[in-house]
C-alpha cells in the first residue's frame, strides 16, 4: 500500500453522519458533526487555522501508527502520487502541476526562490502580503539585486475591482518580471481579481505568483483557468486540513486560452530528484508537459505519510460535500456576518470591500470600536480579541495593514466563516462584539 | 588579589577631567558624564554588557525599558517597517516619594526635551528625519523662544509629536516618516532616555540639574559640588530582575574632578588614589605599541580639523576651497599619530570621513601625502593659487589640554611651514564644548579652525552616525555650518534607500565624495581605544560600553 487516505475513515461511522456518498446532499447541520469541533466555542478564525473533520484526524493518527516502524520503502509514498492527482482534478489541474508541502510560507518561498530573477528585475506586489511573501522577496533583493515596487491596496467598504487592477498597472514598469498577490489578503480579507491580474500580468508578458494561502477548501477554484503561473495554498486553513500541509501550483504547460505566454523557467530548489549532472528537459511549448516539474519539487527527502493522506482526506471530504456548494456555503455565511457587522457598526467601519461583490471573502476586518482614531490602537485589538477568546470563547483574530495616505499602521479585528458555522453563531457574536466594543470605547 | 577574591559593595573612586556637571539625559549627547547617566537613567533599549568585543551580542540592542525588541513576530514592527509599537516593561520605578512606575508619558517626555531649542543635541537629526512630525515639532518649540522651564513644560504638555503615540501607560507607538532599521540603536542612545513629571520643572540642560535627578537606574547622585565632584549611591528602588543590563556592585561611585594631565592620572591610578580615570580614554600600559583591535568595532574619526564655514563668515579665507584644499595636503597627521601613541589608542591616517569598520566606509585619500606627513610644498602653492602668496593669519581654538595643546601646536607648525600663520586660543574645555555647539560663537567670527572628534553611535548598519550628524544643514554636530544642498539630498536618499543597502551605502559615498572634493573638514586620524582600559589594581569584572566611548560599566566592577 503506498497511499493511505482511504474513504472509510469515520465517515458515514460516526452517529448522525451521512455515508460518503450521501455528502452531497447533507444537511449544514449534518456536515458540522465531521468535525472535531470544540464544543462552546465559536470559530471564526479559519484564516488562522481550520478545524480538522475527524476522518482527517483519524486518517493522520491511523496513518501514522501503519507507518511507525515499518519495514517498508517510504520514499515512493512520500511522493504522494495519488494525493497530487487526485487534489489536482480538486483544482483543474494535472498531478505534475500540483505538489504536496509543509505550509503555505514553505510553498511561496520555494516559488519565490525558484524563479529566475536577476539584478535589475522589479517585482510589483503588494504591502497587504504576508510576510512570508515579502521577506522571501526581499532575501532575493539582497541576493540577486531584485527590485520590489509595493502598492498599499486601497481599503474599506466601497473598494472596486477596477481601482486594484488600475493601481497594478500602474506599477508595472518595462522592467517588471512578476506580479504578486494573494489570492484573498488576509488583513482585510479583499479577493483579489484573480483572473483578472492573470490577464494583466500576461498582457506584460508577466510570471504570476499568487499567495492562495486562504483558497483552497474556500473556493471552488479551477487553477488552470486562472492562468496564474505559480500559487502556495494553506491545507490547514479553509482546507482544514492537518496543520504543517500545503500545496503549491506550477503551471507545467501552455493551454493558449488561459494563458499563451512560455512557461518561466524555474529552479526547484530543495529537490531530492533535480538531476546531480545535467538539467532539465526543456519546457514544454504545448499542452503536453515535458517532464513532471512536480515531482522534482515534491522529492524532498523524507515526507511525512500520514500528513500527506490526511490532507487527502480533507480534500476528498471536500469533493464529496461539493466544492461549488462549500463556497456558496461559506459566502452565504460571509454575507449575513457582513450585513450584521454593517448594522452593528456601519459601513465606514469596515476594512473590508462589500459593494463590489467581486472582492468580498468571507475574511472580514473591521474596526468595532466609536473613535475611527482607535484603528491604530493595537492595545485595544489585542484586548478586545483576547476578551473574545477568554470571556466569550469566540475565537477571531486583530490583523494589521497600512492604508493609502495615512500615516498610521491600522489595525482590524477579523472574522471569517466557514462551513461550520451557523447563522446562529454569527448572531451571537456580533452580538457579543458590539456589546464588548461599547464597554471598550 | 585575584578577580574571585573581589567582592560586592565599596566605594569605586573616578579621577580625572571629566564631566561631573551635565548630567540631563537629553543633553548628553557626546559629553563624558555617559558612563554614569546610564547608571540612573535608563533608555527604551541599550546594550549588554559584553567582556567580549568579537561577540557581535555586545553591539546588538536588547530591551531595557521596553518589554521586548519591536519585531513582526512579536507584532511590534509592521511590515511597513514603519511602526514600531513598544510595551513598557513593568515594575520599573522612578525614586521618586512614593516610587512611581516608569510610564509611556514618560517615554514621550523624554523624546519632546530632547527638542528643548536650548540644548541643539547632535543627535536630533538622527530623530527629526524619522519620527513622524518630530521636524515640525522641533520647529514650533523653537519658534516659542522658550526661557523659564514653565516655558518648555507649557510647550511640551501642549504639543504632541504627531508620529509618537502614546496608547496607555505601558504601550508607545512610535510612527515614522520612512523605514529606519537603525530605530532601534536610535532610542538606545542616551538622550532619548524617559523623563519624569518632576524635569518639568527643570530647563533642560539647566545647570540646577544634577540636584533633581531622579533616577530609574541602580544608582542616584546623592553629593554633588558643581565642577568638582559627583558621588552616586545605589536606588533603593531599583531592581536587577527589571534590568538585563546593569547591576548594582559598588556601595557607592566617587568621582573627583581634576584638569589633570595624563600622566598625572596614571600616576593617580597607580599609586592607588584612584580606580578608574574620569574623562580620559587610557589603555593599559603595555610595554610597546597596542596592535590591532581584535574585535571588528568601527574605528571614530579622532580627530578632524573643522573649518568655520558659517555663512556670515563669507570673506574669510577658509571660505576658499583652495585654502581649505591647502590645509589638508599640509598636516603632518603622522605626527599628531605620535601624540595619541602616548594614550594607548590604535591610529590609522586618515583619508576618508567615514572610518573602517563602519557602513559605507571607503578606503580613499583624496589629499594623501607619503606617510602621512603632510606636503607643505603642495599647500604653499594651492594658497598662491587662491591668492594668498604672502600667507595669511587663521585664528584656531583648542580646549587647553596636554593632548590638545600638543595636537594645535603640532599642525599649527606644519602650517606654518606653508606661509600660514595660525594664531592658537586656549579655552576652558567647557567653554569649548559649549563653542562648538553654540551657533552664535561661530557666527561671531571667533575662529577659523577647531579639531573634534566623532564616534560610531552603533556599530551595525550604522551609514547614517558620521555624514548625517556632521553635515547635514544645520545640525548642531556640523560644527563649521557646513552647508550643501547637494550633500543634504544625498543624505536622504541614503536614509530613504534603507530597503537597498547597496544603494543607501552609493548615496553615503558620493556624499562623502562630494564634502572630501570640497575640503570641508580635514580627516587626520582613525583611532580606537586599545583596550582593556587603563584601571586600577583593585577592579575586577570589567565590562566596557563600546557606544559610551569603550568606558567600563561602573555598575558591574568589582573592588578587590
Amino acid at each position: 500500500m503506498t497511499q493511505s487516505a482511504t474513504s472509510s475513515d469515520r465517515i458515514g461511522q460516526a452517529p448522525g453522519v451521512p455515508p460518503p456518498e450521501r455528502l452531497r446532499e447533507a444537511s449544514w447541520g449534518t456536515i458540522r458533526k465531521l468535525f472535531a469541533l470544540e464544543p462552546g466555542s465559536i470559530h471564526l478564525n479559519t484564516g488562522t487555522i481550520g478545524a480538522m473533520p475527524h476522518a482527517v484526524l483519524d486518517t493522520n493518527d491511523r496513518v501514522t501508527r501503519e507507518w511507525n516502524g515499518s519495514m517498508r520503502d517510504v520514499y515512493p509514498p512520500g511522493m504522494y502520487t495519488e494525493h497530487r492527482a487526485a487534489i489536482g482534478r480538486s483544482f483543474g489541474v494535472d498531478e505534475d502541476e500540483m505538489v504536496i508541502c509543509h505550509n503555505a510560507t514553505e510553498g511561496v518561498a520555494r516559488i519565490i526562490h525558484g524563479l529566475d530573477l536577476h539584478d535589475g528585475d522589479e517585482v510589483v506586489t503588494t504591502t497587504h502580503e504576508c510576510y512570508s511573501v515579502l521577506s522571501n522577496f526581499n532575501l532575493v533583493r539582497n541576493r540577486h539585486g531584485l527590485t520590489i515596487r509595493t502598492i498599499t491596496l486601497p481599503t474599506g467598504y466601497h473598494v472596486r475591482a477596477g481601482d486594484i487592477l488600475e493601481l497594478f498597472e500602474r506599477a508595472i514598469t518595462p522592467r517588471t518580471k512578476v506580479l504578486a498577490f494573494a489570492a484573498i489578503t488576509l488583513f482585510t480579507g479583499t479577493r483579489l481579481p484573480l483572473r483578472r491580474l492573470c490577464e494583466l500580468a500576461q498582457r506584460h508578458g508577466l510570471i504570476t505568483i499568487v499567495d492562495g494561502a486562504l483558497l483552497p477548501g474556500m473556493l471552488n477554484c479551477n487553477l488552470r483557468a486562472t492562468g496564474v503561473d505559480f500559487l502556495s495554498g494553506s491545507g490547514s486553513k479553509f482546507q482544514c486540513g492537518p496543520l504543517g500541509t500545503g500545496l503549491i501550483y506550477l503551471r507545467n504547460k501552455i493551454f493558449p486560452e488561459y494563458n499563451s505566454l512560455p512557461l518561466p523557467t524555474f529552479w526547484p530548489v530543495i529537490s531530492t530528484w533535480y538531476p546531480m549532472i545535467g538539467s532539465t528537459p526543456p519546457r514544454t511549448r504545448t499542452g503536453v508537459a515535458s517532464y513532471n516539474i512536480g515531482d522534482y519539487v515534491q522529492s524532498a527527502g523524507s515526507a511525512s505519510i500520514a500528513r500527506g493522506a490526511a490532507l487527502a482526506k480533507a480534500c476528498e471530504l471536500w469533493d464529496l460535500i461539493g466544492r461549488d456548494r462549500i463556497e456558496r456555503r461559506i459566502m452565504n455565511l460571509a454575507e449575513y456576518a457582513r450585513q450584521r457587522l454593517v448594522e452593528a457598526f456601519g459601513e465606514s467601519a469596515l476594512f473590508s470591500p462589500g459593494s463590489d461583490p467581486a472582492l468580498r471573502s468571507p475574511l472580514i476586518a473591521f474596526n468595532p470600536f466609536r473613535d475611527a482614531a482607535d484603528a491604530w490602537n493595537i492595545k485595544k485589538y489585542m484586548a478586545f480579541v483576547d476578551r473574545l477568546e477568554s470571556e466569550h470563547r469566540i475565537w477571531t483574530r486583530w490583523t494589521e495593514f497600512d492604508v493609502p495616505g495615512s500615516p498610521h499602521q491600522h489595525f482590524a479585528a477579523r472574522v471569517c466563516t466557514h462551513i461550520f458555522n451557523t447563522f446562529d453563531e454569527i448572531d451571537h457574536a456580533v452580538k457579543v462584539m458590539v456589546r464588548l466594543a461599547a464597554d471598550m470605547s | 588579589m585575584n578577580t574571585s577574591e573581589a567582592r560586592t559593595g565599596g566605594r569605586l573612586r573616578l579621577y580625572g577631567p571629566g564631566d561631573v556637571d551635565h548630567l540631563d539625559p537629553a543633553a548628553s549627547y557626546r559629553g563624558s558624564a555617559g558612563p554614569v547617566i546610564t547608571l540612573f537613567a535608563r533608555q527604551l533599549f541599550t546594550y549588554p554588557p559584553e567582556t567580549n568585543l568579537s561577540n557581535w551580542q555586545a553591539i546588538d540592542p536588547i530591551p531595557d525599558l521596553a518589554a521586548g525588541i519591536p519585531s513582526t513576530y512579536n507584532a511590534g514592527l509592521g511590515a511597513s517597517h514603519r511602526c514600531y509599537i513598544v510595551h513598557l516593561r513593568p515594575g520599573v520605578f522612578w525614586d521618586t516619594t512614593p516610587p512611581r512606575e516608569v510610564t509611556a508619558d514618560d517615554v514621550a517626555r523624554g523624546i519632546k526635551r530632547l527638542c528643548a531649542p536650548i540644548l541643539r543635541s547632535a543627535a536630533l537629526p538622527y530623530f527629526t528625519s524619522t519620527i513622524r512630525g518630530m521636524e515640525q515639532f522641533r520647529a514650533d518649540y523653537a519658534a516659542t523662544n522658550p526661557r523659564t522651564a514653565a516655558d518648555h513644560a507649557a510647550f511640551q504638555n501642549s504639543h504632541d509629536i504627531a508620529g509618537l503615540l502614546v496608547i496607555d501607560d505601558k504601550t508607545v507607538v512610535f510612527e515614522l516618516t520612512r523605514p529606519a532599521l537603525d530605530f532601534v540603536n536610535i532610542l538606545a542612545l542616551l538622550c532619548a532616555s524617559p523623563a519624569p513629571v518632576e524635569y518639568d520643572s527643570i530647563v533642560p540642560g539647566s545647570a540646577e540639574f544634577p540636584h533633581q535627578v531622579r533616577s530609574n537606574g541602580p544608582y542616584r547622585p546623592v553629593h554633588w559640588v558643581p565642577g568638582k565632584e559627583l558621588r552616586l549611591a545605589r536606588n533603593p528602588v531599583w531592581r536587577q530582575e527589571t534590568d538585563p543590563s546593569r547591576q548594582q556592585v559598588p556601595d557607592t561611585i566617587e568621582i573627583i574632578r581634576g584638569e589633570v594631565s595624563v600622566d598625572r592620572t596614571v600616576h593617580t591610578i597607580a599609586d592607588g588614589s584612584a580606580d578608574l580615570p574620569w574623562g580620559l580614554v587610557l589603555a593599559e600600559r603595555q610595554g610597546g605599541p597596542p596592535g590591532p583591535p581584535d574585535h571588528g568595532l568601527g574605528y571614530a574619526l579622532n580627530p578632524y580639523l573643522v573649518f568655520n564655514l558659517h555663512g556670515s563668515r563669507a570673506g574669510a579665507a577658509v571660505h576658499q576651497p583652495q585654502v581649505r584644499q591647502a590645509i589638508s595636503y599640509t598636516i603632518d597627521k603622522a605626527a599628531i599619530a605620535e601624540i595619541f601613541a602616548g594614550l594607548g589608542a590604535v591610529t590609522r591616517i586618515a583619508g576618508s570621513i567615514i572610518p573602517p569598520g563602519n557602513s559605507a566606509h571607503q578606503d580613499i585619500d583624496p589629499y594623501a601625502t607619503p606617510g602621512g606627513r603632510g606636503d607643505p610644498e603642495k599647500g604653499r602653492a594651492l594658497l598662491v593659487q587662491a591668492g594668498y602668496p604672502d600667507g595669511l593669519t587663521l585664528t584656531a581654538v583648542y580646549p587647553e589640554t596636554d593632548l590638545h595643546t600638543g595636537i594645535a601646536r603640532s599642525y599649527a607648525a606644519d602650517l606654518g611651514k606653508t606661509g600660514l600663520t595660525v594664531r592658537l586660543v586656549a579655552l576652558d574645555p567647557d567653554d569649548y564644548g559649549e563653542l562648538l555647539r553654540d551657533p552664535r560663537r561661530v557666527r561671531a567670527q571667533d575662529w577659523d579652525i577647531c579639531t573634534a572628534a566623532w564616534s560610531p553611535d552603533w556599530f551595525h548598519g550604522n551609514g547614517r552616525v558620521f555624514l548625517q550628524p556632521m553635515f547635514s544643514s544645520g545640525s548642531s554636530g556640523n560644527y563649521g555650518s557646513y552647508r550643501d544642498p547637494v550633500v543634504d539630498e544625498l543624505i536622504s536618499q541614503a536614509l530613504a534607500s534603507v530597503e537597498e543597502p547597496a544603494r543607501a551605502d552609493a548615496a553615503w559615498r558620493q556624499a562623502e565624495d562630494r564634502i572630501l572634493a570640497d575640503a570641508a573638514i580635514v580627516p587626520i586620524l582613525f583611532q580606537t581605544p586599545a583596550l582593556p582600559p587603563l584601571r586600577g589594581r583593585r577592579v575586577h569584572g570589567a565590562a566596557v560600553m563600546p557606544t559610551l566611548d569603550y568606558a567600563f560599566d561602573l555598575s558591574s566592577l568589582r573592588l578587590g
